[in-house]
């Protein structure tokens, strides 16, 4: 990255090198696509074939996330306890001084552990959080991103304003860009329609950002999964060594 | 897309499960935990009992089970003074409210001696006015009598002899 640049890059050098690269892919791509030969019945007949293909495959990819939902689900749930159990550790700390000392023990080792389990399921949220908001960098892509036909965001305009207060003045401005868009909408899809390489075009760019997509999601569901695995077992094990080490 | 294999001869896997972050997970709680239960040990929650203090935080207790021994045979006193006071004070309400009968009986009896003395008063009078009347009746008939008497002597002297 760095021989692209001589001096500090700011974000509008990084947009405009991106522009240039997305330029040179899509040429890429539009050459792959013309191999096909149109000029022919029989060219024309592989190219829909391929369309339909490839519209076929995008349908049938899997991109839900398969363990996110429990990995979430029981942080959040440990996280509820963890704050309950410190309230009652507020609450009746001062009794543990009642109890025997080996019980004492095993008590603060408790609540060492049950402190660990909440900061990791802490971390955990927050990373699924930071994630989250990770996930879509193609979104800032200008021509290569989502195709117009199958995601809002290339189908409208950047500029909507998804505001939740409806005034006079914004349900004009939001039907005027409704009615632009849609215009914008019904000439790119009639476009498509009388030229098979831009449908192709169209069916691969979306077919490989779900596969993009779906890897996100996948690495993402990893990164969680491990980063509760690995640190719920250390809490676990380093929670017993601190026993045997220092409080029994 | 190619086929790399790591020196494992196995393909790169993004997450494969590794001992060495695992390990190096461990250590890093193992020193945070070290860090809490080293800070915490100076508050009462993770404070482990020193042996050098043990008969010295044994002889406190011993002296505070004996004052707490103390202090409740005292609750126990204060109870049984509070329970009889609290009889006392029913016996001496009984005492007022009998002399605050006795009291209006006697304010009765009072305005009623009052009366009886006013009709004693009244009685007097008149018995002193009948007195004085009666005084007067025998100082005119001591009057008649001495008038009789001159009369007499006077038919005495001057009336005809017998």
């Amino acid at each position: 990255m760095k021989h692209y640049f001589t001096h500090r890059r700011t974000e509008s050098d990084f947009a405009a090198l991106q522009a240039r690269l997305e330029r040179h892919a899509e040429q890429e791509i539009q050459n792959q696509l013309r191999r096909y030969p149109l000029e022919t019945e029989e060219g024309r007949k592989q190219l829909e074939a391929f369309i339909d293909r490839i519209s076929d495959r995008r349908k049938n990819l899997n991109i839900k996330p398969e363990f996110t939902p429990q990995v979430v689900g029981v942080c959040q749930q440990i996280l509820a306890f963890g704050m309950a159990g410190l309230g009652l550790v507020v609450a009746f700390g001062t009794r543990i001084a009642d109890a025997a000392p080996f019980w004492q023990s095993v008590i603060k080792m408790a609540f060492l552990f049950a402190l660990n389990l909440t900061a990791i399921a802490f971390f955990v949220l927050v990373w699924f959080f930071v994630q989250a908001r990770s996930r879509y960098p193609f979104l800032f892509l200008e021509r290569l991103g989502n195709a117009p036909p199958f995601f809002y965001y290339e189908t409208l305009s950047r500029t909507w304003k998804y505001s939740p207060i409806s005034t006079v003045g914004g349900i004009f401005q939001a039907n005027q860009k409704y009615l632009e868009d849609f215009t914008g909408f019904a000439k790119k899809l009639v476009d498509e329609d009388h030229d098979p390489i831009q449908r192709a075009k169209y069916e691969l760019q979306q077919y490989f950002l779900l596969i993009v997509y779906q890897g996100y999601l996948d690495q993402y569901e990893m990164q969680l999964e491990h980063i509760f695995l690995y640190a719920s077992l250390s809490a676990v094990l380093s929670a017993l060594v601190i026993w045997r080490w220092l409080l029994v | 897309m190619t086929t790399t294999k790591s020196r494992t001869g196995f393909r790169h896997l993004p997450w494969r499960l590794s001992l060495k972050i695992f390990v190096l997970t461990f250590l890093s709680f193992l020193v945070v935990n070290y860090a809490i239960v080293r800070y915490t040990s100076r508050q009462p929650l993770f404070a482990k009992q020193n042996n050098s203090l043990d008969s010295s935080i044994k002889s406190i207790q011993t002296v505070l089970a004996a004052e707490n021994q103390d202090l409740q045979s005292l609750r126990a006193r204060i109870e049984e003074i509070r329970v009889t006071s609290a009889s006392q004070r029913q016996a001496i309400q009984q005492v007022g409210q009998d002399l605050d009968a006795a009291g209006a009986k006697l304010h009765r009896a009072s305005i009623k001696t009052a009366r009886l003395l006013d009709s004693v008063d009244q009685v007097s009078r008149a018995a002193s006015d009948q007195e004085q009347t009666l005084d007067k009746i025998v100082n005119e008939l001591a009057d008649v009598n001495a008038r009789l008497q001159q009369v007499s002597s006077t038919l005495a002297q001057f009336g005809p002899k017998p």
